[in-house]
Formats: structure tokens, sequence, C-alpha cells
């Protein structure tokens, strides 16, 4: 086993999802990445900050009964943003929590997503993703994104 | 050693085996070490309670939701580097 890389929709239904809440498929994949990265440590990068905080802001519109979560966000983002800040604060201490390594953007990363854009073909941001794991040494990548059953040397740990 | 302390006590310390420190001992080694006693402590904590009290803790999903992550179903939102990427300039 080795270190694994969290992708954001991992780290997503984990805090979106109380334990006896969460459907049995989630509550294993759950088990079997934890299993994983409390023993060998978990990583993330800048990456999974933007897009978790993008994602739990328009699920919190949507849990505070705003029907057009995007289009509220694009009508005034400032005003959505002071109005989840205390959630997001909250959200932060929580991923603080976890000691997760929180990966470098370098040009080792950069090289290596341009590479896996080329072959075997990712999309920019799956690229980008892959390659922090890869650059790191993480074999693992806990993700519901097929795409990464593509990248060689990155096992996928999938729902 | 230079706080006047027993070896082994001190070696307890660092390996984060003593489970009591009397407080004449954490006053010689904060002075010793020219540090306040807080910074004699790294306390991280525990790795399973920290995901166990994390779940669910950014609100509960609908079930729906949840099924559409799992599935890899494309989400009704466009994603958050496309949102800025494509904004007009």
């Amino acid at each position: 086993m080795s270190r694994c890389y969290l992708d954001t929709n991992f780290l997503y239904v984990h805090l979106r999802s109380e334990r006896s809440e969460a459907p049995r498929p989630l509550e294993d994949w759950r088990s079997r990445v934890l299993a994983q990265v409390t023993v060998d440590g978990g990583a993330i990068s800048a990456l999974v900050h933007d897009e978790l905080a993008y994602r739990l802001i328009l699920a919190w519109l949507r849990d505070d009964g705003v029907d057009d979560p995007l289009s509220a966000y694009r009508a005034d983002a400032q005003t959505v943003m002071k109005a989840v800040r205390r959630r997001l604060t909250a959200t932060w201490r929580a991923v603080d929590s976890l000691s997760l390594e929180l990966l470098l953007t370098d040009s080792a990363v950069v090289e290596q997503a341009r590479s896996l854009m080329a072959r075997p073909g990712l999309g920019p941001r799956d690229s980008f993703h892959a390659a922090h794991a890869l650059v790191a040494g993480c074999s693992a990548i806990a993700s519901t994104d097929a795409a990464f059953d593509d990248v060689p040397g990155l096992h996928r740990l999938a729902p | 050693m230079a706080a006047g302390l027993d070896e082994k006590t001190v070696r307890n310390i660092l390996a984060g085996r003593a489970t009591r420190v009397d407080l004449k001992t954490i006053a010689r080694l904060s002075s010793t070490l020219e540090v306040t006693p807080g910074a004699l402590w790294k306390s991280r904590p525990d790795p399973v309670e920290a995901w166990v009290s994390t779940a669910g803790s950014a609100g509960q999903a609908e079930p729906s939701e949840l099924e559409q992550i799992l599935a890899d179903r494309p989400s009704e939102y466009v994603d958050s580097g496309l949102e800025r990427a494509l904004r007009s300039p």
C-alpha cells in the first residue's frame, strides 16, 4: 500500500454524509479508502480545495432553498461567499483535522500534467489531479472518475 | 544533561511515552530549550477519530445527490475551473 490522493468527489461525499445516513456503497467505499489513508497517509492539492469549496457552496445554497444555485452564485458571488463564510470556515477546520498532505504545484507537476494531456489524453483538470498524485509518489487515487483508470502507475479506489 | 534531568525521562517525553510529567520537569526543559512550555507538545488529532467526526460535517446531502456522484453522472453545474475560464474577459 502507499499514499492515496483524494479526489474532490471523495472528500465531498465524506463531508456531506453522516455515517448513519450514508448509502451502503458509499460507506463501503469510505471504509476501503480510510483503511489505506489512516495507515499510509492521504494527500490533496489546491485543486481539491477549489473544487470542494465551489461544490459545497452550490450545495449549501440548495440546502437553503435557492432554486438555481449556479445563477445565484453568478449573479453575486461576493454576497454568496459572505452568506456561507461560517460553514466554509468550519469545513476548512474539518479538512485540516484530517492531517492530509497538501501537495505543491511545481514545474514537475505541470510537466507531468502536460504529458498526461498528450497521452493517454486526459482532460486538463484530470491531468493536473493525476500529475499531483504521480509526482508525489501516490500509487492510489480515491475517485469516482473512471478517466484515472487510464493513467499508468495509478490505481483507482472506486466506489 | 544541561537541564539536570534523567536521560531516560527525557527520552520518554520525546518519544511520547511519558504519561505524567511534573511541572518542575516541564519548567527545566522549556528553560533549557528556551521555548515556551506549549512548544513541548505537538498534538495531532487521532486520524481515525478525525475521519469519524468530520463525516457529514458539511451538512447531509440528499440521497439523489450522493447517488449522482457515486455513479459519476455529470453534474448540472459547470466545474469550478471552467466556470472561471469561460467567464467573459
